[in-house]
């Protein structure tokens, strides 16, 4: 009884965040747009075996005697090359681009956020070794690099997504950094220091929870970046194989047939474009949530 | 109420400012009646999160704009009431030219990457037109008015080589540059020293007087307002509880609240510390703002808001002779009695 | 009682500045503190006066251990702490000395509930969890008076005063001997303070604590203190009972210092004194009397000779050449 109590007073200050994060999201009328399109995205990515009107032609079936139809109440956006109604592939496809721009980020979190909380919170070495390894990865062009290692990986999803997380980690080891060190010095982290913490749980009790406001900000924006860099990786050659429906592979194959069938390029190129567009206006909306001086009242 | 006081130079009347939350519009400030007449000071003391900052910004129309509302009420200054102007004439008339006001925090004021000297010249450019250098010698004039040494030397440097002290009289010349009428002083002294502090406030004080001007002083020090102000007013939850000439308020407090913010001032060892054991009674929601920390709060308080009304007490009897204006108000039902 | 808790002895700590000329790099010295001698009775409450840039802080973090000395030497308990390991330090001292910030909204690290922040050094030091470690908390609760149901809540769901009450309960969880209370009321409003201070008092007595108490506000200080500790550029120039220094300072500066602060018995702002000019810098502090360049009794010898502390009565004792004669 008491402890249901005390669990329901533990989330209370959970439940009113969220109720805040609603308030200032729903505020902006773009991200208002945004907010219902995200939702729309994932109720798809979950969805798309019962909404898709040919959930086979997806993956393997082929139906060539249809090939290459435009778009008809038949086939909502028009056919492939081997007949495959391109709406269904579309929204599966909306399931692989999240779900590899989720696990891309993911990891890129995991990898850089301890490391810029271990630069930023140990100082001295530590510091200078992860950082000089950063500015290396960091003085690639982002493309390039992902390039490089996904081919020297071999071509496939997985692979993809490993050698985008691989590029991108820098990115947060940096910002994480930066807050770690201006987080060291604040009195909570004095008075921990004072009681005789020990230094691991410091970084990683203390400093990194405060400093992952601005990271996740960056990580909630580059979605749409990371959904555009694997499309460019699927597109050639390196990402996704067929017949994965990919959204940048879906556009990779339409190459050949861009001349006569224009909607074969045309709607995954639109996917792609309203996805990395709704990531990038509400990734706005969450900074303005978590700054906090947004939410004094 | 008497209409002896016909005409204030700076006047609030019923003003109501109210912030928009997500959980509806939240009142912060409700004042009845503030008026300071010309060349007077006045000071405003409240705990944080009274609403002494949020008055300061109604008054110089800088209100956060979406989240601040302006739900009532007039500020009249020198005839003409402040909350009527638009942006534009606050900025070209008002704003900086006749109203003037210093902030607490010295170093976020003044920019880090110029000299005082490109600080102070783009204000006096803009504002009396001078260049090169007669913009320099009324430069150097308005250091000297704060009393810097060394000002030749001094107008070179950039913020971050000053102490806290020189920072806060640079912003004063800078605030005061073009004459201002009115002067709002938010805390000028709450980040820097003692010893800094009484120069600060002895150099408002000089400067009050040579250029009568008005000021309203907000502190949170009881001590520092009565030594610096003749008038002052206790603010509690937006609401004006008591107010009056400062040596009254202090040594004859009426209000309940008063009473226990100048009994909370520590004074020695020996002398224990009165406080009011925080709330002891349920909000009212439709009531008096102070009832749930009020000792001798009753019934009513919990269902009427108690207004502003007159005293004579002792202590202003006896200032009676030199002093004009000696009433006391106190917005409490029991006001005047003892605790 | 002859037995000092702490004893602090010509305790140096010096900062390097880098000062970069075109083509020489010239190493100098902040002397934030210089040479400080220091006994501190088991039971005393000692206030620590000045303007920021004395050496207050610098003082505080060293005797925590938080930065290192330059020289000199801190007994506590038998151990000079300047010099044991981080691990002793840990194992031996730190249970005994704690301190409470002066900002009780950053001092408590805002991802954290209650009970953890609390918790933290019974965690550390006595390692407990679970039940044990919410009971003890929940006692610890009781004991600043805040409600057990804080268990459960953010730090920023407090008021500053209940934040700092929040603060002292943490300071307090390992029963130590030594609590440095830095400026700990200077963020929150005159009630809270009152609360705080009379907290403090009462925690004193029950728990049988030391205090070392930080603060620019000499109220605060009369209020709490049985010693009083003046400090100018990184050295003592006066010390002495807390009635005493009030009541009969005799160095100029205390003096100063004293006539500087408004209250309440005061009418008018003549009655106001200031100091002129800003406090030296600390790495070319002046020679002789560090006060000498803003003294308003400065003699020719206060330039020349450094004075030394002398007994001006029994505990009293200031540097000043005025009390030659």
């Amino acid at each position: 009884m008491t402890q249901n109590s005390n669990l329901l007073r533990a989330i209370q200050p959970a439940v009113r965040e969220l109720k805040v994060t609603f308030y200032l999201l729903n505020r902006n009328l773009l991200q208002r747009i945004s907010m219902v399109i995200i939702l729309l995205l994932i109720l798809i990515a979950i969805f798309a075996p019962v909404i898709a009107p040919y959930p086979g032609h997806a993956i393997s079936d082929t139906n060539p005697k249809d090939k290459l139809l435009p778009p008809s109440r038949q086939y909502l956006f028009g056919t492939d090359e081997l007949g495959r109604d391109l709406f269904s592939r579309i929204l599966y496809g909306t399931r692989i681009s999240l779900r590899t721009a989720l696990l891309a980020v993911g990891l890129a979190l995991l990898i850089g956020a301890p490391l810029g909380a271990i630069a930023g919170g140990l100082g001295g070495i530590a510091d200078e070794i992860i950082m000089r390894l950063t500015d290396i990865f960091l003085s690639f062009p982002p493309l390039l690099l992902a390039i490089a290692i996904s081919s020297f990986l071999g071509p496939s999803l997985e692979n993809a997504i490993l050698a985008i997380a691989i590029s991108w980690w820098p990115w947060y080891t940096r910002i994480i950094r930066g807050q770690a060190v201006s987080i060291r010095e604040r009195q909570f982290v004095r008075a921990a220091r004072a009681i005789g913490t020990p230094l691991p749980k410091i970084i990683f009790s203390h400093i990194l929870p405060n400093t992952l406001a601005p990271v996740i900000v960056q990580a909630s924006m580059d979605i749409g970046g990371v959904i555009l860099t694997i499309a460019s990786l699927s597109f050639l050659g390196l990402g996704a194989q067929p017949p994965i429906p990919e959204w940048g592979l879906l556009i990779s194959s339409s190459r050949t047939y861009f001349l006569n069938a224009w909607w074969y390029s045309t709607f995954p190129g639109i996917a792609i474009f309203i996805t990395v567009m709704v990531f990038n206006l509400i990734g706005d909306g969450i900074r303005e949530v978590l700054d906090p001086r947004t939410r004094k009242f | 109420m008497t209409d002896q006081k016909t005409q204030f130079y700076f006047e609030i009347k019923d003003l109501s400012v109210g912030f928009r939350t997500f959980e509806g519009i939240k009142p912060v400030l409700n004042i009845e009646g503030l008026g300071i007449n010309r060349g007077e000071t006045y000071g405003l003391v409240g705990e944080s999160g009274a609403g002494k900052t949020v008055l300061a910004l109604t008054i110089l129309g800088l209100l956060p704009k979406p989240a601040g509302m302006i739900l009532n009420g007039s500020i009249l200054f020198d005839g003409v009431d402040l909350l009527k102007q638009s942006e534009k004439q606050m900025a070209e008339i008002y704003r900086g030219k006749r109203l003037a006001m210093i902030f607490q925090d010295p170093m976020s004021t003044l920019n880090p990457v110029f000299t005082v000297w490109q600080q102070i010249e783009r204000v006096i450019t803009r504002q009396e037109g001078l260049k090169g250098k007669a913009c320099l010698k009324r430069s150097l004039e308005l250091l000297d008015m704060v009393k810097l040494p060394d000002t030749m030397n001094l107008i070179d440097k950039y913020p971050h080589e000053l102490s806290g002290g020189q920072r806060q009289r640079i912003i004063i010349a800078i605030a005061l540059s073009c004459g201002a009428e009115f002067l709002i002083a938010d805390e000028p002294t709450r980040n820097l020293d003692v010893t800094i502090q009484a120069g600060i406030l002895k150099l408002i004080d000089e400067l009050q007087r040579d250029f009568k001007m008005s000021v309203l002083f907000i502190g949170n020090n009881v001590s520092l307002v009565n030594i610096f102000c003749r008038n002052a007013g206790i603010l509690y939850r937006g609401k004006l509880v008591e107010e009056g000439l400062s040596n009254c308020v202090v040594q004859n407090p009426l209000h309940p609240y008063t009473q226990t913010l100048i009994s909370a001032i520590p004074r020695s060892k020996s002398e224990k510390l009165k406080f009011s054991k925080t709330i002891i009674k349920p909000e009212a929601e439709n009531g008096c703002p102070y009832f749930s920390r009020c000792t001798i709060g009753k019934e009513n308080c919990s269902t009427h808001v108690p207004m502003l009304r007159e005293f004579r007490t002792e202590s202003s009897a006896e200032s009676l002779n030199d002093i004009q204006n000696p009433v006391q108000k106190a917005a409490c039902f029991y006001a005047g009695g003892t605790i | 009682m002859n037995q000092p808790l702490i004893k602090v002895e010509a305790l140096k700590k010096y900062f390097p500045v880098r000062s970069n000329h075109l083509f020489k790099t010239q190493k100098q010295w902040v002397k934030a503190v210089d040479g400080i001698d220091l006994e501190i009775q088991s039971g005393e409450t000692i206030g620590l006066v000045g303007e920021s840039g004395c050496g207050k802080t610098t003082l505080v973090n060293v005797l925590l251990r938080l930065e290192d000395s330059t020289e000199g030497s801190i007994i506590f308990d038998g151990l000079d702490i300047t010099r044991v390991s981080q691990k002793m330090m840990r194992d031996k001292v730190r249970k005994n000395i704690q301190i409470v910030f002066q900002d009780p909204f950053w001092s408590l690290n805002p991802r954290m509930l209650v009970r953890n922040v609390i918790g933290e050094p019974l965690s550390v030091h006595q390692k407990l969890s679970g039940l044990a470690l919410s009971e003890k908390v929940e006692s610890l609760l009781d004991m600043v008076g805040l409600p057990k149901d804080s268990l459960y809540k953010y730090p920023h769901e407090f008021s500053g005063g209940q934040r700092q009450r929040i603060a002292i309960a943490r300071a307090l969880a390992l029963e130590p001997k030594l609590v440095v209370l830095d400026e700990p009321t200077s963020s929150i409003d005159i009630l809270s303070q009152a609360q705080i201070l009379d907290l403090l008092q009462q925690l004193k007595e029950k728990l049988g604590l030391t205090y070392i108490l930080i603060s620019h506000d000499l109220s605060v200080v009369h209020y709490l203190s049985d010693r009083i500790i003046v400090m100018y550029l990184g050295k003592i120039v006066e010390q002495g009972p807390s009635e005493v220094i009030f009541n009969q300072p005799v160095h100029p500066y205390t003096q100063a210092l004293f006539n500087a602060i408004p209250s309440l018995s005061m009418q008018n702002l003549s009655e106001l004194q200031t100091i002129e000019g800003n406090v030296p810098s600390a790495i070319n502090p002046p020679t002789g009397c560090r006060f000498h360049t803003r003294c308003p009794r400065v003699m020719p010898i206060c330039s020349e000779i450094e004075p030394k502390a002398i007994y001006v009565d029994k505990d009293h004792q200031a540097a000043c050449h005025l009390l030659k004669s």
